[in-house]
Parts: structure tokens; sequence; C-alpha cells
């Protein structure tokens, strides 16, 4: 009665036929969707941390958030703490004795220094300011800009003389900056260009790097009062690599300098009049021998005024400019094929190892041919990750063919936090073929410790049954 | 010599539930929610229980898309993640309900004489059958996985899905042939 085919094929057909009837009626309930939208939403953070396009939103939530907003209150604190305690106890009497600010230790102290960071970047520097001052320039991310002096607040200048305000005090504005350019040339010549449109002009310059100039410095002096401007538009020229702006107060010094050359020039008058009214020769030659050192003294400290005040008017500020290093040299690449034990599992695991490291795969093409299967795989991946990325694939199986073409200079250039990534650059070319037959040189390597373990284990035993007589005893 | 390519559509929205994106997990739940409750009833023999580890693998499938690899199938990957919640909530709860029990077969609609017949041998036969031969039954015929995916859900090597495969098919033809003979 029965029409049932036997075979294993026709089977195979009538069980799928059945259970996909069987499949027709079972049907999950409607509401499923309505329940684990629900639950999505109680769990995106977890979602989201397994998420590979993971935000700052996502990082910045649970344990982060806590600590992150305990740091930052903790900061906030500091900065008003110490902001309120300049304001109420600094007096001239507890101005440091060198006219540097934030430098020592105690003198960080008296200032109210204080130090944020670390910021991520490449030279891991955090960010310096002396504090409280005026708005300088912003820290480019991963750079590392240090703001330090006495002569940045205008409220400390207050505390100090009482009647002095900002524009009566004597500060010199120094910084250096260090920039990354596309060409060293173009860039020394757009650098004079800001220098003479601010009202200043080039102290210094200096190149390396023979004709094609991959390094420069150079020094310009520019108006006070376009010290912050001239900063500004030398940041537009390339990308910031450090960054120093220092501050001297010379006040002290120069009010100094001030009254004693007030109090030269009455000495000079008393002199002169005096001069006047001497009656011998002996006592007018005394008078004019004072009268000539006085003068001597005038000058040496109008010299020093002047200098004080052309510093005062001209800030200096020094420029280093370099290439970025991802100019120079060829990206390595690597021509590979790898016989594997499973071609499926060796791609899956390079296409992750590739990912980890955020390289591209270009292309990526599975076939089988008589009987085996194999994959091509174009990769690209940062200079950086090259070297060891190769091993990570070399371990994969069995290298039966490698050509690798490295440069002098393998590291592609920095990569600032921030700016958008350069593609990667290094290209691997891989195949990967299946290997044939158990007689791996993994396989045989087992197979012979395997074989030696039993050898000797055979061996030992053999031994100890002769020292206990039970061979000899089952021969006899 | 075999191109092997990735379905474009799905993955572009594999790609957008890696970013976040609630609506493109939605149209993924809607397209495998009957095959994975089905799935999991035949493992089960609950319906609450199928519905509540179908939830739960879904949710573990959002929690986990990051890591889910661009270009290769989705279902088997689901599939992998439900049997394994299915299997560790029946050892944590000490159920010994075996996969494709015969009690929750349910009666075939079309075709009546001949699915009729079939369902009993299935429910006579079935429990001859180990527990992964039935999984892999289960897989292939009622979840519809080729050897390859089957052997992606189970994490077993493609070989003896293919083997154990086979032995099941030939002990169900034999004692079909055999029932057949005795008629």
């Amino acid at each position: 009665m029965s029409n049932v085919k036997n075979d294993v094929k026709n089977l195979e057909q009538r069980l799928y036929r059945f259970f996909q009837k069987q499949a027709k009626s079972l049907k999950a309930s409607e509401d499923l969707w309505p329940k684990l939208e629900s639950r999505l939403g109680e769990k995106s953070t977890d979602a989201g941390a397994n998420n590979t396009k993971r935000g700052f939103s996502w990082w910045l939530s649970g344990p982060r958030l806590v600590a992150v907003s305990a740091s930052l209150s903790l900061v906030l604190i500091l900065v008003v703490v110490g902001s309120l305690w300049l304001t109420t106890n600094h007096t001239p009497n507890n101005m440091p004795s060198t006219p540097y600010g934030s430098i020592s230790e105690s003198d960080a102290g008296s200032y109210g220094s204080i130090v944020l960071g670390p910021s991520s970047g490449p030279t891991g520097a955090g960010v310096t300011l002396g504090a409280p001052g005026p708005t300088g320039p912003a820290g480019h991310d991963g750079t590392t800009v240090t703001i330090s002096g006495s002569g940045f607040s205008a409220d400390v200048g207050v505390s100090n003389y009482g009647v002095l305000d900002t524009a009566q005090r004597q500060v010199i504005y120094q910084a250096t900056v260090s920039l990354e350019v596309d060409t060293v040339p173009s860039a020394l010549t757009r650098v004079q260009t800001i220098a003479k449109s601010l009202g200043g002009w080039v102290d210094n310059i200096s190149s390396y790097g023979g004709q094609t100039q991959t390094q420069a410095t150079i020094t310009i002096r520019v108006p006070q009062d376009q010290f912050f401007t001239a900063l500004d538009n030398l940041q537009s020229l390339g990308t910031v690599q450090s960054q120093n702006v220092s501050s001297q107060d010379v006040t002290e010094q120069y009010i100094d300098l001030e009254a004693r050359l007030k109090s030269s020039q009455l000495e000079k008058q008393s002199l002169q009049a005096l001069l006047a009214k001497v009656a011998t020769v002996n006592d007018e030659i005394l008078i004019q021998g004072q009268l000539t050192q006085v003068q001597s003294q005038i000058e040496s400290l109008q010299g020093q005024i002047n200098y004080i005040q052309n510093r005062v008017d001209m800030a200096s500020i020094t420029v280093a400019l370099n290439i970025p290093t991802q100019n120079v040299g060829q990206p390595p690449s690597a021509d590979l094929t790898i016989a594997v034990s499973n071609v499926e599992s060796s791609l899956a695991s390079v296409k992750q190892l590739i990912s980890t490291v955020r390289g591209v795969v270009d292309t990526n093409t599975i076939s089988f041919s008589n009987g085996k299967e194999s994959a091509a795989l174009s990769l690209r991946v940062y200079r950086s990750d090259f070297d060891h990325i190769l091993v990570s694939i070399e371990s994969e199986g069995k290298i039966q063919q490698k050509t690798v073409q490295e440069t002098a200079t393998p590291q592609q250039a920095q990569i600032q936090t921030g700016s958008a990534l350069p593609p990667p650059d290094a290209t691997i070319s891989l195949r990967l073929i299946e290997a044939s037959g158990f007689w791996t040189t993994t396989n045989i390597r087992v197979v012979a410790i395997a074989g030696g373990v039993v050898v000797l284990t055979l061996l030992v035993f053999l031994g100890l049954a002769h020292r206990a007589g039970l061979l000899r005893r089952k021969i006899s | 010599m075999v191109e092997k390519e990735a379905p474009i559509a799905e993955g572009e929205i594999i790609q957008r539930c890696q970013a976040g994106d609630q609506e493109a997990f939605r149209s993924v739940v809607e397209s495998y929610q009957n095959v994975l409750f089905g799935t999991a009833y035949l493992m089960t023999g609950s319906r609450t229980v199928a519905e509540d580890q179908v939830q739960e693998a879904f949710i573990s499938a959002w929690k986990g898309i990051g890591s889910f690899r661009p270009g290769h199938p989705l279902k088997p990957w689901l599939v992998r993640i439900l049997v394994n919640k299915v299997l560790s909530y029946k050892r944590a709860n000490s159920i010994a309900v075996s996969t494709l029990n015969p009690d929750i077969i349910t009666d075939p609609v079309d075709d009546p004489t001949e699915d009729i017949e079939l369902k009993d041998q299935l429910q006579r036969f079935l429990p001859r059958l180990s527990e992964e031969q039935r999984q892999i039954v289960l897989l292939r015929y009622f979840t519809g996985l080729s050897i390859a995916e089957t052997s992606t859900a189970l994490r077993r090597r493609q070989g003896t899905v293919k083997s154990q495969a086979h032995r099941a098919l030939e002990l169900l033809k034999n004692l079909i042939e055999d029932d057949n003979n005795l008629q």
C-alpha cells in the first residue's frame, strides 16, 4: 500500500516537506516585537557596548559617566577654590623671587597653576594652564600646549600693585610653536607675511634639509597686542604639534629701573646746580667727575629700560616648521600564500583581525577548484600595524610563498585625534589554500612526539618489570 | 569554480543594526521570529518557554550584533544563539524534553494520507535517533539550514554534521522500510 520510496534522497525531500508544513502552523506571538522593543530600550547601553560603531555617548555612560562627572566636578571645585584663594590672599609679599611664574612647584602653588590631562595624542602630554589668566590660544587635540607665566592675570596685577592695571604692567610675551606643514619654504614665506602684516618683523631664520628644506626655524617679533592674533594665524598654517606660551612679568624690575633713573636724574640736577655755585677749580673738577658717573649711570639705566620696553612692546614667537613623516617613503606591501586546514575559518579569522586594526578588506573571493577550497584577499592596514598583522596572518597556517617589501620609514604619520583618519595604505595580498593530506608538518610533529612518549613509557615499564623479576618469571 | 557572494540587502540591514538602528532590527525580528519560535518549540515542547527563549535570543543578538561579521548569512548565527539559549535553559532547569519530541508534532493539514503515515512513523522512530541527530534533523528540515549552516549553528565540524545527518537518514530509512515491509 505504501508508495514510500526508500532511498535516502527521497526521504530527505519528504522530511523537508513534512516539517515545512509543520512550520506553517508554528507562528510566534504577534506581540513579540513590542515586548522586545521595550527590553531593547532598557538595555540600549549594553547593546551599544558590542556595536562596532561606538560613539562618545556610549563611552560616556554608566560608571564612566560617574567618574568623568566626579573628575570634572573636582576640577571645577579646584578652579573655584584656587581663584578665590588667589584673589583674597595674593599680596606683594608672596610674589615669587623669580620673574617667571609656574615653573617650580611653589611658584605653581602661588599662581594656582592647574594641570589638566593627559590629553590623548602622539606625545601624550597634558595641557598646563597658568591660572587665572586671559583666554589663550586653544590647544589642538593631540598636541602639547603649555601656557605659563606671571603676566597673564589682570587680577593678580591689581592685588600686587594696588593702583597698577594691566596696561601699566610690563609683561614680556614669548611663544614657541611647532608646526607640521606641507611644504616648508612656502610656510616660511607665510610666517614672514604674518609678521609684517601685524606690524612686526623677522628676527631670525634657519633651515635644514638641503634644497628640499624639510625643517626650518623662524623667530618673529610682533606688537604685544597682536601676540595672540599672530599665534592664531600661525596655527592655521599647519598641524600644531606642540605650543609653548610663556610670559615674564618685569613690572617690578621696570619700576625699580625707573625709580633709579629718576633718582639719578635728580642727582644730576643737584650736581649741575652745585656746579654753577662752585668757587674753586678743585670743587668743579670733583663735581664734574661725579656728574660724569651719574650721566653714565643714567644712560645705562635708560638703556635697560629701553631694552625691557622693546621686549615688552614686541612679543617674540619662534616657529619650528617640519613636513609630515607620511610624505616620506612608500608604504610596505606583502604577497602571501598560506596553506591552512580550514579556509573558511582562517578567512573569518583574518577578516576579524583586519577589522580590529581598522584595516580594509578590498576584495575577497572564495573559490572551489579540483575539490579544494581557496580564498584570495586584498587587504590594507596602517603601516604601524603591518608587521604584527603579517605575523598573525602567517600563524594561520604553513607559508607556501611570501614576498615582503619593507620601506626605510615604515611609520605612517601620527594620527591626530579628532581629525579624519587617513586611509590605510600598507597592502597585503593574501591567498589561503586548503592544506592537503594528513601528513602536515604539525601532524608529523604530534605523531613523532606521541610515538616518542609511548616508546619511552614502554621502555620504562619494561625496565621496571625486569627489575621486579616479572619478565624472568614469565620466561621461566 | 563557484563564487560566493554575500546577500546585499541583508548586509545593509545588518550594518544599520550595528549602527544601533532599532527599526532595522525590527525587520530582522519579523523575518526570523517564526522560524526561531518553531525551532525553539520543537526543542522544548512548550510554547511559553519557546517564546521566552526566542526573546532572549533576539536580545542577545541585538547585544552582539556588533561582533557579527558582515557578509555572512544571519540565519545560522541567530539559530546558533537560540540553540545555545534553549540548551542552557534546559540544562539550568533540568528539563529532559528531547528535541523533536513526537508528542508535539502536529497533525498535517495537506495530503493527509502520506503525511499521517509519515507522522506516525516519525513518532515511533525519531526517539531511536540520538539527541544530536534529532537536532540536526530539526535544523536541516524544519529550520531549513544547509550542512554548512547547521555546522555553524551547532558549532560542530561540517564533516561531523554531514555524517550524523547521513546516519540519521539511513536509520530512519531502514526503520521506515522495515515498517513498510511488515505492512
